[in-house]
């Protein structure tokens, strides 16, 4: 009995131990508690509480919550909730519209005025001035990680409490477009005189604010209740971004009422959740292209016949069909189509006899083209394989290459590759132009020595007449078409899912939402 | 004893510097780095340039090690790429959630093996042996990815009783990623204490027993069952020391916010500092649970005990 009793103790102990870290886990994370649905175990919002929270499940954490040093999608989504620029794109439209800016004018080419809203506070309860834009556009344009986006201004002034005034290097069109990207949203002067870390102490003057940041499980932000924009303040309390890598976790857990929305549905789980009941499901045709790059500066694809042949070879049907499930919109031009000035004109598309022909105008040796495909995702190595059999058909053999992002990457900057896939997701057409400039050769791999097609993009980038700009972009197209220098496969379908009592949720083609939007029905 | 364990502390120093020394350089001598990953495709060469010399990375890769382990002596394990934020607050804010997983796991785990693995020895060649070890070879081939989800759909999806990711509810958040956890790691624990269990009772002192009228019950659990217990300890001990590494799998799958997560996350990014952070707790953990099964292992048996003096 004794002896026994020794063995029973140990069990009991064990339990204990279980009670006890169960005991220790359950203020882990105290993010549910302004959630109404908190403690209740599934089921998507029963009754007709309104609830004060919304929990959103993202595939990662954000690399940072700062707006400098980062190119994640994900940050940038983070940003748009707490951050404003003079400019913000309109995610109907895809145009650019005034933000923290009340009106913008164009003084004469190179000069643009801009007077700001009056009462703007930023999260810190600073009022934002002049000071502070101009603060925070020169401390952009100091970041050689923002040159692209920040190089144009040569100056920018204050002309009053309100009012600031850009000058641009040359006429340049793309300025709205500059000024809405994250780089130059506009935070404090005092925080950047004190070297601020914005990853750690996010400051704007955005519709939400950082309440809590749980690394490596869930990101927290509270409604900032001195939005500047009565219309575009935040409508839920809370939002509570939680981190679930895998797609199917996340779709179990939005149809347990665990989430409320989820940001990326694999394409897999898109037609299980059409099926399901309090689950809406929202199809976001996106500006995003996924393209196949040459390296035009090693033969044999430094000639336009055998990139043309390709061109012509692949099949995209295939491509949505085979690889993705069906999900994803053929394109076969050089700029996504969804912008006012997208088109596809040269474009090449499928067709097998004119793959043939370019391939006799190159008159190579199909079988001696060593095409090597580097795929850096399990979706893109499944392209790869769909790509190696249409090319077969002409007879250019194709080896698919599968490497992690960061090999692929180098591969890429170093030059080190024969083809590789990347995409593309900007906000605007003339980007996608002006990454066909010749001076863009290191950092975009479809750009190409073209002095014809460099003085095209000059023309459109200093263009402000937005008709005459469209035209300009269609010559550029036109001519990238017609060269091959990439390949575009297909444009990115993005999948959203939410439960359907959430209104107002309005997914960009770009990518991101506006969660201050959104709100319980 | 105390001068054991302290001979212990002090091998784990060699056993951390050659760990380190090999991941470093592997880490290092991988294709890509984290500059190109933190700045994007479009990066231009000044920013990467500017970024790289900001991480470090321009410096050769022997003064970068020496560099690494003189701050380590110092407590200092660096700044992660990514996050700009400290190694040693990452690591330390991810490990408890972890060890906890761990600690549950390995009580469920061990709860259901070893009374399985006793009475399947016991009962040899009975229905009940049957069950179980055919309990155990399902334990063992399942992968443990595709039982948690199961789980999920079962008891997140369809019933609604339990959470289906995060650690934010409690106890309950811990039943789904622990019972999937519990259950792979049961098989193999259950497997090793039937078969020694199986091996003591024939032993020449357990007939004894029997024959001196010793009770049933007290032969199996106070004779035959702490002979037995050895290579079920070091089992449960390697098992909970794979644990402590992360199960990443699962904690991928229910969205658990532990350091197997990490680890992969850094080595994807190349955050070297990040990684390296991972495995010198991870090395360290591994290494003290080696020495409290050690410990653990003088505790059942005298014999061993004798041995620490």
């Amino acid at each position: 009995m004794k002896k026994i009793s020794k063995w029973t103790s140990l069990l009991l102990a064990a339990v204990m131990l279980l009670a006890i870290l169960a005991g220790c886990s359950s203020s882990t994370d105290g993010s549910n508690s302004g959630s109404a649905n908190a403690g209740t175990p599934a089921g998507p919002s029963s009754g007709a509480e309104v609830k004060d929270t919304l929990r959103v499940a993202m595939t990662s954490e954000p690399p940072s919550l700062s707006i400098y040093d980062h190119s994640s999608l994900l940050s940038v989504l983070m940003n748009v909730q707490m951050y404003n620029g003079l400019t913000r794109i309109d995610y109907t439209t895809l145009e650019p519209v005034c933000d923290l800016a009340e009106s913008c004018t164009v003084e004469n080419e190179v000069e643009w005025t801009f007077v700001l809203h009056q009462g703007v506070k930023f999260h810190n309860g600073e009022e934002m001035t002049s000071a502070d834009v101009v603060a925070s556009l020169e401390y952009a344009k100091s970041l050689p990680a923002a040159t692209l986006y920040t190089a144009s201004m040569e100056k920018i002034e204050a002309l009053d409490s309100y009012t600031v005034k850009i000058t641009t290097t040359e006429p340049y069109a793309g300025l709205l477009y500059d000024l809405a990207y994250y780089y130059n949203f506009i935070v404090p002067k005092s925080l950047i005189d004190q070297g601020n870390d914005f990853n750690a102490n996010p400051v704007g003057t955005g519709p939400y604010k950082l309440k809590e940041w749980n690394y490596g499980n869930s990101i927290t932000l509270e409604r900032h209740d001195g939005y500047f924009q009565a219309d575009h303040a935040a409508k839920i309390p809370t939002v509570i971004f939680s981190i679930v890598p895998e797609g199917t976790s996340r779709t179990i857990a939005l149809k347990a009422g665990d989430v409320d929305f989820v940001w990326e549905v694999n394409s897999a789980d898109v037609a299980s959740l059409q099926d399901s009941s309090n689950v809406t499901v929202a199809e976001v045709p996106s500006v995003e292209a996924v393209i196949l790059f040459f390296n035009n500066d090693k033969a044999p694809f430094d000639d336009a016949n055998l990139r043309n042949a390709i061109a012509a070879a692949i099949n995209r049907e295939d491509i949505i069909a085979a690889a993705l499930n069906g999900y994803g919109t053929v394109n076969y031009s050089c700029i996504a189509q969804g912008f006012v000035e997208s088109t596809d004109t040269n474009a090449i598309a499928y067709d097998l006899e004119a793959a043939k022909a370019y391939l006799a105008a190159w008159g190579g040796d199909p079988a001696s083209v060593e095409l090597k495909i580097i795929c850096s995702n399990e979706t893109r190595v499944a392209i790869g394989t769909v790509i190696q059999s249409n090319l077969a058909q002409l007879g250019i053999p194709v080896d698919v290459v599968s490497m992690d992002t960061a090999a692929a990457l180098n591969a890429w900057k170093t030059g080190d590759f024969i083809a590789t896939m990347g995409s593309w997701s900007p906000s605007n057409a003339l980007s996608y132009a002006q990454r066909f400039h010749s001076d863009r050769r290191q950092t975009y791999a479809g750009a190409i020595n073209s002095p014809e097609l460099d003085q095209l993009v000059n023309r459109a980038k200093g263009t402000l007449d937005s008709k005459e700009r469209a035209a300009l972009i269609d010559q550029i197209v036109g001519t990238v078409n017609s060269l091959s220098p990439q390949v575009t496969l297909y444009q990115s379908t993005w999948y959203r899912a939410y439960d359907e009592k959430l209104d107002g949720v309005l997914c960009s083609a770009t990518g991101y939402v506006d969660f201050c939007d959104v709100y319980w029905k | 004893m105390v001068k054991y364990i302290a001979k212990r502390v002090l091998m784990m120093i060699p056993v951390l510097l050659g760990v380190i020394l090999l991941v470093f350089f592997i880490m290092n001598l991988a294709s890509g780095n984290a500059v190109l990953l933190i700045l994007g495709e479009n990066a231009t060469e000044e920013a990467v340039a500017v970024k790289t010399r900001e991480l470090g990375l321009d410096r050769p890769i022997l003064v970068r090690y020496a560099a690494y382990v003189a701050d380590l002596v110092r407590g200092d394990m660096g700044t992660s790429y990514f996050s700009s934020r400290s190694v040693a607050e990452e690591v330390l804010s991810r490990f408890p959630a972890t060890l906890k997983l761990a600690v549950v796991s390995a009580i469920i785990s061990t709860l259901l093996a070893i009374p399985l693995g006793i009475f399947a020895a016991v009962r040899q060649n009975t229905l009940f042996d049957n069950f179980s070890m055919i309990l155990s070879l399902v334990g063992n081939s399942m992968p443990a990815f595709w039982l948690a989800l199961m789980l999920m759909m079962l008891f997140a999806e369809k019933l609604g009783w339990l959470p289906a990711q995060g650690m934010n509810n409690g106890w309950r958040s811990y039943v789904l990623p622990a019972v999937s956890i519990g259950f792979i790691n049961m098989a193999a624990i259950a497997r090793t204490t039937r078969s020694t269990m199986l091996e003591t009772v024939r032993q020449d002192y357990i007939r004894t027993a029997r024959a001196k009228g010793v009770d049933e019950e007290a032969v199996v659990m106070d004779h035959a069952f702490p002979n037995a217990l050895i290579p079920t300890i070091t089992v449960i001990g390697v098992q909970f020391g794979n644990l402590l590494g992360g199960a990443i799998l699962v904690e991928t799958v229910f969205a658990w916010p532990g350091l197997g997560r990490l680890m992969v996350q850094s080595v994807n990014n190349r955050d070297v500092p990040l990684v390296l952070g991972c495995i010198v707790i991870l090395s360290i953990s591994y290494s003290v649970v080696n020495l409290l099964v050690d410990l653990v292992y003088g505790f059942v048996d005298p014999r061993v005990r004798s041995m620490y003096k």
